[in-house]
């Protein structure tokens, strides 16, 4: 009889005991998926934001302007970006700029787009929740609650005015993106009208560049490597704001904890194949004394620890993956995610936040099955390595 | 039947030290975290309510208001509890202009002690101490270009005031938001009075001392008895000036339950594998302490007490490594992530240090988790015990 | 009153033979008076208190340099405007300030008038102009930076008497009235101006001419370099 059916055998034996170690392994491997889903999730949805809402995947724009993202640090030309992973490229035209409705002023950023070029490349034209996107120079888009805090209307005139120049924009459409910058503080104007309001003859203040996501960080790195002197490309990692801390942070708390959590759960699998080769010495005292080696007897041990987390950890990607399909196309975290845009509204933080669902988290998670075999070799196993087998064949 | 469930406990020591380490460390970790969490929260607050004060009066329907005019007032003499700090603060907006470049800016006036406050802050230079010094944000100055000692013209029509003051910049802010340290400018109140609004202020900030972070009763009390001193006027808790915050607060309990929670139901589930196994190793004895006559009630009941005394013995240890760390917390520390991650985690209102707390609410929720878990976990393999035919449980053979 | 008689039906006819833009256009061009100096008296009404400065004022009808006299704290502030620029000058300061576009449509010494109010012509370059029952109309021309939805100027003998402002959902907001209107040298000049916030009642400004002089202004006083030491 192989070792594996005699483990899987003696693992059977006790069906109760398996069970009740499988809920801890369950729990656990319930534990990391979702934590791995929850975790991987608010990084994607803070890169979809960054990416494709309040930046872009990558940024080119002059050394001088990500010190002091000023148009006084703008680009006279336009660079030639070539690379081939880029999908869609368009100038934008950031600047400060004061918003003066008829009952309000307040400041803010205004963003110069190329209404096309800014569909190819970001969704926020597709989130127009009221009116439409821009179609030509003399419009403007607002976030929605901007609008609300201006107390501004579709149909009605923005005034926008900045050091260099002022001008009257219809307001065509409002954004409901779900994203605290846009909504909170989106000013989308034309190019052109962006142009005229830096007053300072430049294009843009930057290059937005969409690329496919996860080779942000390595297309600018090899964009910069040929950028003419003094431009500088950034991925949407290093576009992020401080909550890009937030997620790090997370990441450096909640992974060791998983990791400890993995650790009970393989300490309490040893535990119970313990006390079942306490049991069983005799057992195994019979089979040594006819010619099994202690380690073989050994490594049957650690398999059975294998197989009994196995089965947990079976049951616990079974609940775990369904939880994190539940989570990740249901949004549970809603109106959490709610209050903190309403509490950072400038962090670039996500209304929704789905949890994301890939299959390494279950070999994450099998990292519990390792982790009680090792362990079972090296306590339980331990165990059969000094037993004496005439010590039980003799029967005492 | 303690002594008996004492040396059943220690004729296993090896599962007892192994089971009652994991309730140890989860209750050591959950004290920890608490400590740390709470600690954190109130960081987040202390910030609020230090910039708010524990009281702020403002004009009646404040938020719909726009303008100066509508927005300030002439202070009243307000009747105060004994110990309790008034400050005027005048804030507006304006345009600070330093050669072809302006900003718009939000010009605080504050009174010397609110200038002192902003000490902490100080990244470069010192406090205004005569009239026509500013402090800066320092991503303001960069944004003007200017350092200590430039000059800065805040522009400012309007108001009733001059509408336009020069100021030099005699220190630079490092604020912990950057948004606010892009637009903050602070200066002398009688100079924000003498560009905005003679005489007014947009709110007055009461203090009171000796009053902790959420004796929100107290403040209730204070603000019960000015209510009829203000005409027109409003008087606020620091809370209820911050709807956002203060829709957070009833949340945090909830939190800190699932959180700790998550903890515990991993320590129950080991505890309660620890015990049934125990079980398992004993049915022949069980069999025997039924057949003597031991009744399934007692037999339930020895079950239970060897969870409570694993347990609590446990708690104990754990809670004692907990508090001690906890005392060590609560004179400061940082929280063990790299530097850019402090101080990016300052953006959102979190300081470095931060001082932990643990209140007999979070060490009760921790013990009733640990008796709640010893309870439970002991249930069935109690019940299992008390129900053992004596004659099939001498016989029993694993 | 004769020969004003005869007269006015010729001005009439004139009158209906020009367009609202050029009617406008006329109306403005009488509303800041020939060159000359004098004082004005600037009323500012809230609820609870009434503020009172007097000005001396220098304008050609193009530009205009304003000098506050009293009250004795803001005294020697002084404002230039050249069209489309804005300068100031403060004794704090010491030093004359030119101010961005944005510091036209402010509010003017804490009163309800802005800049333009008193010598912009905004409404000629930003609205254009309809006649409606012999009101002029003007709306907003693409792109010009102003807020209003629309402006109704009260014309009587192709001199202003009234513009109401309305913000963009139809609503009257400001309201300013022009009277006293006396012909000098061949043009005009309102001695009364009051301006209402018709949002907050009790909010109201009123400016009077004190004392005139009508005659050519010296040219350094519409240098941004004479603003501290007057002209």
């Amino acid at each position: 009889m192989s070792l594996l059916k005699l483990a899987w055998r003696n693992v059977l034996r006790q069906k109760r005991r398996t069970a009740l170690l499988s809920l801890v392994v369950v729990y656990v491997t319930v534990a990391v998926l979702f934590l791995y889903g929850l975790l991987d999730g608010y990084g994607e949805s803070l890169v979809e934001a960054y990416a494709q809402y309040v930046q872009a995947p990558v940024v080119v724009a002059k050394a001088g302007w990500w010190q002091d993202p000023d148009p006084e640090h703008g680009l006279e030309v336009l660079p030639t970006l070539a690379h081939p992973l880029i999908q869609a490229q368009s100038p934008r035209l950031s600047l400060y700029a004061l918003l003066r409705s008829p009952y309000r002023v307040q400041g803010g950023v205004v963003q110069g787009v190329d209404p096309e070029g800014e569909r190819a490349l970001s969704r926020v034209p597709f989130k127009v929740k009221e009116g439409r996107w821009l179609s030509r120079s003399g419009e403007v888009v607002l976030g929605y609650r901007l609008a609300q805090r201006l107390d501004v209307r579709l149909g009605e005139r923005l005034v926008v005015e900045t050091g260099q120049g002022a001008l009257g924009l219809e307001v065509v459409g409002l954004v409901q993106a779900g994203v605290g910058n846009v909504d909170f503080a989106g000013v989308y104007v034309h190019l052109e009208d962006a142009r005229r309001l830096s007053g300072r003859g430049i294009l843009a203040t930057h290059v937005a560049v969409k690329v496919p996501r996860g080779q942000e960080a390595s297309v600018a790195q090899e964009l910069n490597q040929n950028l003419p002197l003094g431009l500088r490309a950034k991925g949407v990692w290093d576009l992020m704001g401080p909550i890009r801390a937030d997620y790090e942070g997370s990441r450096l708390v909640y992974l060791p904890l998983m990791g400890l959590f993995m650790l009970l759960a393989a300490v309490a699998v040893v535990s119970t194949v313990y006390v079942s080769v306490r049991e069983r010495l005799r057992e195994f005292a019979v089979v040594e004394s006819l010619g099994f080696a202690p380690a073989r007897l050994a490594a049957q041990v650690a398999l059975e620890a294998a197989l009994a987390s196995g089965v947990g950890l079976v049951a616990g990607l079974v609940l775990g993956y369904g939880l994190l399909w539940y989570t990740s196309t249901h949004d549970v975290f809603g109106p959490l995610m709610r209050l903190s845009v309403e509490l950072l509204p400038e962090a670039g933080l996500s209304e929704h936040l789905y949890t994301a669902f890939r299959p390494v988290y279950g070999l994450y998670a099998s990292l519990v099955v390792a982790l009680s075999a090792l362990l079972a070799l090296l306590f339980p196993g331990r165990l059969l390595l000094g037993l004496e087998p005439s010590h039980y064949v003799k029967g005492e | 039947m303690l002594r008996l469930a004492w040396r059943n406990l220690l004729r296993t020591p090896g599962r007892s030290l192994v089971t009652g380490g994991v309730v140890a460390l989860v209750v050591f970790l959950s004290l920890l975290f608490l400590s740390v969490y709470a600690g954190a929260f109130d960081a987040f607050y202390r910030l609020l309510l230090e910039r708010t004060g524990h009281l702020l009066v403002r004009v009646e329907d404040y938020e719909d208001k726009t303008d100066l005019e509508s927005l300030t007032f002439l202070p009243p003499s307000l009747p105060l509890p004994p110990g309790a700090e008034v400050e005027g603060v005048l804030e507006g907006g304006g345009l600070a202009i330093v050669g072809g470049r302006n900003r718009t800016v939000v010009i605080t006036g504050m009174e010397p002690r609110g200038l002192a406050r902003q000490q902490g802050l100080l990244k470069e230079g010192g406090l205004p101490r005569a009239s026509g010094e500013a402090l800066l944000g320092e991503a303001l100055a960069q944004a003007l270009q200017v350092g200590l000692g430039d000059e800065v013209v805040v522009y400012a029509p309007g108001g009733f005031g001059l509408g336009v003051y020069a100021f030099r910049v005699v220190g630079l802010l490092d604020f912990p938001e950057t948004h606010l340290e892009a637009q903050t400018l602070m200066v002398p109140l009688e100079d924000a009075q003498a560009l905005l609004a003679p005489g007014r202020v947009s709110r007055l900030e009461i203090r009171l001392p000796g009053l902790g972070l959420y004796d929100l009763k107290a403040l209730e009390e204070v603000k019960t008895a000015l209510a009829p001193h203000l005409q027109g006027l409003k008087v606020e808790t620091w809370l209820e000036a911050n709807p956002v915050y203060a829709a957070l607060l009833p949340l945090y309990d909830t939190i800190m339950a699932i959180y700790v929670g998550i903890f515990f139901v991993l320590a129950g589930l080991i505890l309660f594998n620890a015990l049934y196994l125990s079980l398992v190793e004993r049915v022949r004895e069980f069999g025997l302490l039924a057949g003597l006559g031991l009744s399934g009630r007692r037999i339930l009941g020895l079950v239970f007490w060897e969870s409570f005394l694993l347990v609590g013995v446990a708690a104990l240890l754990g809670m004692g490594a907990g508090l001690l760390v906890h005392l060590e917390l609560a004179d400061g520390f940082r929280l063990p992530l790299p530097q850019w991650m402090l101080e990016q985690y300052r953006e959102f209102g979190l300081p470095e240090v931060l001082y932990g707390r643990l209140g007999v609410k979070e060490v009760l929720l921790t013990l009733g988790y640990a008796v709640g878990v010893a309870l439970l976990a002991a249930l069935w393999p109690g019940y299992v015990a008390s129900r053992l035919e004596p004659v099939e449980a001498m016989r029993y053979v694993p | 009153m004769k020969g004003m008689l005869f007269y006015l039906p010729v001005l009439l006819a004139l009158a209906s033979a020009q367009t609202p833009l050029e009617k406008l256009r006329i109306a403005l061009d009488r509303l800041r008076g020939p060159a000359h100096q004098g004082v004005y008296e600037l009323q500012v009404e809230r609820l609870e208190f009434v503020r009172t400065y007097r000005l001396r004022v220098y304008t050609d009808g193009k530009r205009t340099h304003l000098r506050v006299l009293e009250p004795g704290n803001e005294a020697g502030q002084a404002f230039l405007f050249l069209g489309e620029d804005l300068y100031l000058y403060d004794p704090r300061l010491g030093r004359t300030l030119r101010l961005p576009p944005a510091g036209r449509g402010e509010r003017f010494l804490g009163s309800d008038l802005t800049f333009q109010d008193l010598m912009g012509r905004d409404l000629e370059e930003f609205f254009q102009v309809a006649e409606t029952q012999g009101i002029l109309v003007l709306t907003p021309k693409p792109a010009a930076p102003t807020p209003y939805g629309k402006v109704e100027v009260h014309l009587k003998e192709g001199l202003i008497e009234r513009i109401l402002y309305y913000d963009q959902r139809g609503q009257a907001v400001r309201e300013l009235r022009l009277a006293g209107y006396q012909g000098l040298n061949g043009a005009y000049l309102p001695r009364e101006m009051e301006l209402r916030d018709l949002k907050r009642p009790g909010h109201r400004t009123l400016l009077r001419i004190a004392e005139i002089q009508v005659g050519a202004v010296p040219e350094r006083c519409f240098n941004p370099l004479y603003l501290e030491r007057g002209c």
